[in-house]
């Protein structure tokens, strides 16, 4: 017995790096994002709304939301309205992390109600369902434990408190409970696929790979929701072979990832080609498939993998970040840099250790000059300052992506600038420190910064 | 937890608690027994409705098999608006989506179910401002062929006159 609880334990509980659980939420309440805004988009509650309260058969689920109400209560328009707001507001939140576990609950009951209701009118499809049951397994999961802005700022937190940057990797940071989140959602799979299978099999049989069966059903689902693409393929009988062999193999074997977790290499794109070839010829739309598959991939080794290749195949050093390692400001902007760079881009070095190798390579640069703002040795040698160092750093730091356009927009290299020394000379307002260890405070109030600054360095 | 010892994870699972895993270990057996049950069910049919577990369900679509030549139901559903000509009517004249459309009106037509098509009636004259005198569903079969899909012969499967009396029903399935 001992044995056996052992291994459930080890097999459940083996702590694996939080960022695997953590991109998995990203992706997972980003869909869902998009999928809630379509729901409402295409007025589909609306629509639900408006059907007679004869074909109202809510499911069991519903009736436990809605028991405080009556039975058979029925919700209005305008309150499924609000509570797609909220689950949609919830969505946002958990996506970018921010009071994570809280907004994952929200989505996932706000989630499970909308969807409850959604299929209380007799018609049930199947796309929703594994979603839902997954945005629970999220919500009781630490996936806001990493790659979020509530760990970004308990980092930030932490280093402000020590008054020191730690560096730090984000693939450093295990978990016991990220793995079971995962490998939840992996057996869900795996019961669904061989649900698919052993239906297909116990009705049909092998007959089912006729060819003429997925035809027709190629034929009937792209006249019915209107696809070219499907019409044409149904017109080839041996590739339409072909993909039901496909199929069933897919669906009838993919439990082999449970217990051989390497074919996840076969099976993942095999059932994302599907599922977006079933999207593209009939209109199926299981495509939240694709985001759940997430959980098969192993991120952290994918972020290493990238980095090492990035290591051997750099030339020349990473982008070096000079910072000043006493004022609590630049200690957070690094805990950020470090946070975004992951895939290890760069080399974040404190000005006290470097700054006499920097003096003297950079006679031009005085340690003044490094605290009013940002100056970042490149891999060729030459030396950005302020803005355009920020913009230099950008490529390497991926969740800052949806900057780039905005750095490099017509005039941003003139008004970029402008920006940058505005806020670099107010940032003592926003940031109360110590004077008698911060540089940059201790410059600002002093009349002579770069002379203050050279004296105390 | 944070920052493991390189290879040391076993001692690390060791070293939680058991309360906590204890209870997640309660979710993944709950979650686990109801799809497996759902999935069963789906097999052997031992709770005759389906849906009543969702979202954890069977997944039994597209299972039937066929055989080349086969006809497909192609449904239309054409209305005669009181004082006007014929014309097709689709999901969006009833505000209802395509699969709320075959779930009732069709099907309510198919059936020649008048007391659910009265309701549908209520949803179109609701969306129209407009009143409907007759309404006659047909089948468009096709099946697929190696030039593109063939089509067969088509069918009237019902007809309904709505006049201001009993609706009169022809040409049943």
């Amino acid at each position: 017995m001992t044995a056996l609880l052992r291994s459930w334990r080890d097999y459940w509980f083996r702590p694996i790096p939080l960022v695997n659980l953590a991109v998995c939420r990203i992706i997972i309440t980003g869909w869902q994002l998009v999928n809630l805004y379509d729901v409402f988009a295409t007025g589909h509650m609306r629509q639900a709304s408006g059907v007679p309260d004869k074909f109202y058969d809510p499911l069991p689920l519903l009736h436990l939301f809605t028991l405080p109400f009556g039975w058979r209560a029925r919700p209005s328009f305008e309150l499924l309205a609000i509570i797609g707001v909220v689950t949609f507001a919830a969505s946002v939140l958990a996506m970018v992390g921010l009071k994570t576990r809280l907004s994952l609950v929200v989505l996932a009951l706000g989630n499970l109600y909308l969807g409850a209701f959604k299929y209380s009118f007799g018609e049930l499809h199947h796309p929703d369902a594994l979603m839902a049951i997954s945005l629970v397994i999220l919500a009781l999961s630490p996936a806001g434990e990493a790659l979020s802005l509530d760990d970004l700022r308990r980092r930030m937190a932490r280093a402000a408190g020590e008054r020191a940057f730690i560096p730090f990797r984000m693939s450093d940071d295990y978990s016991a409970f990220a793995r079971w989140p995962l490998l939840m959602v992996r057996w869900l799979f795996a019961l669904i696929f061989f649900s698919a299978a052993a239906s297909k099999l116990s009705a049909s049989g092998l007959e089912w790979m006729n060819g003429y069966t997925l035809q027709r059903y190629l034929l009937q689902d792209s006249l019915r929701w209107g696809s070219s693409l499907g019409q044409w393929l149904s017109r080839f009988h041996l590739p339409v072979v072909a993909l039901s062999w496909a199929t069933m193999v897919c669906e009838g074997t993919f439990f082999l990832v449970l217990i051989m977790p390497r074919l996840a290499w076969f099976y993942v794109p095999l059932a994302t080609g599907l599922v977006c070839g079933f999207y593209l010829t009939m209109h199926a739309n299981f495509l939240q498939y694709v985001a759940l598959l997430s959980v098969f991939v192993p991120w952290s080794n994918f972020a290493a993998a990238i980095a090492e290749r990035g290591r051997r195949n750099r030339r020349h050093a990473k982008p070096e970040v000079l910072f000043d390692d006493r004022c609590p400001l630049c200690i957070r902007s690094m805990v950020l840099f470090r946070y975004a760079d992951l895939f290890d881009q760069l080399t974040l070095s404190g000005l006290e250790a470097r700054w006499p190798e920097v003096a003297t390579r950079y006679p031009g640069v005085s340690l003044a000059d490094c605290q009013r703002e940002m100056h970042v040795i490149l891999p060729d040698g030459s030396l950005a300052r302020g803005f355009f160092a920020f913009r230099k750093l950008l490529p390497n730091l991926p969740p800052l992506w949806p900057l780039l356009p905005l750095f490099h927009a017509p005039g941003a290299a003139r008004l970029g600038p402008r920006i940058y020394r505005f806020v670099a000379e107010r940032r003592q307002r926003f940031e109360s420190c110590p004077s008698d260890r911060c540089l940059i405070h201790s410059a600002h109030s002093t009349a002579d910064s770069r002379e203050v600054v050279h004296g105390k360095s | 937890m944070r920052r493991p010892a390189s290879a040391d994870l076993s001692a690390q699972t060791e070293a939680i608690s058991w309360r906590k895993p204890a209870a997640i270990s309660v979710v993944i057996l709950v979650c686990l027994t109801l799809q497996a049950v759902a999935v069963l069910n789906g097999l052997f049919h031992f709770v005759p409705e389906r849906g009543y577990t969702w979202p954890f369900l069977d997944y039994p679509m597209y299972k039937h098999s066929h055989r080349q030549g086969e006809p497909i139901d192609q449904f239309v559903l054409y209305g005669t608006i009181a004082g006007s000509t014929e014309r097709v009517l689709r999901a969006d004249d009833f505000d209802l989506n395509d699969w709320k459309f075959m779930a009732g009106p069709l099907k309510a037509m198919r059936n020649q179910d008048e007391e659910n098509l009265r309701l549908y009636l209520e949803l179109f004259r609701r969306r129209n401002h407009q009143e409907l005198a007759a309404l006659r569903l047909e089948t468009h079969p096709v099946t697929p062929g190696p030039e593109g899909p063939i089509s067969l012969p088509q069918a009237v499967l019902s007809t309904v006159e709505l006049g201001t009396g009993e609706p009169r029903w022809g040409k049943g399935p």
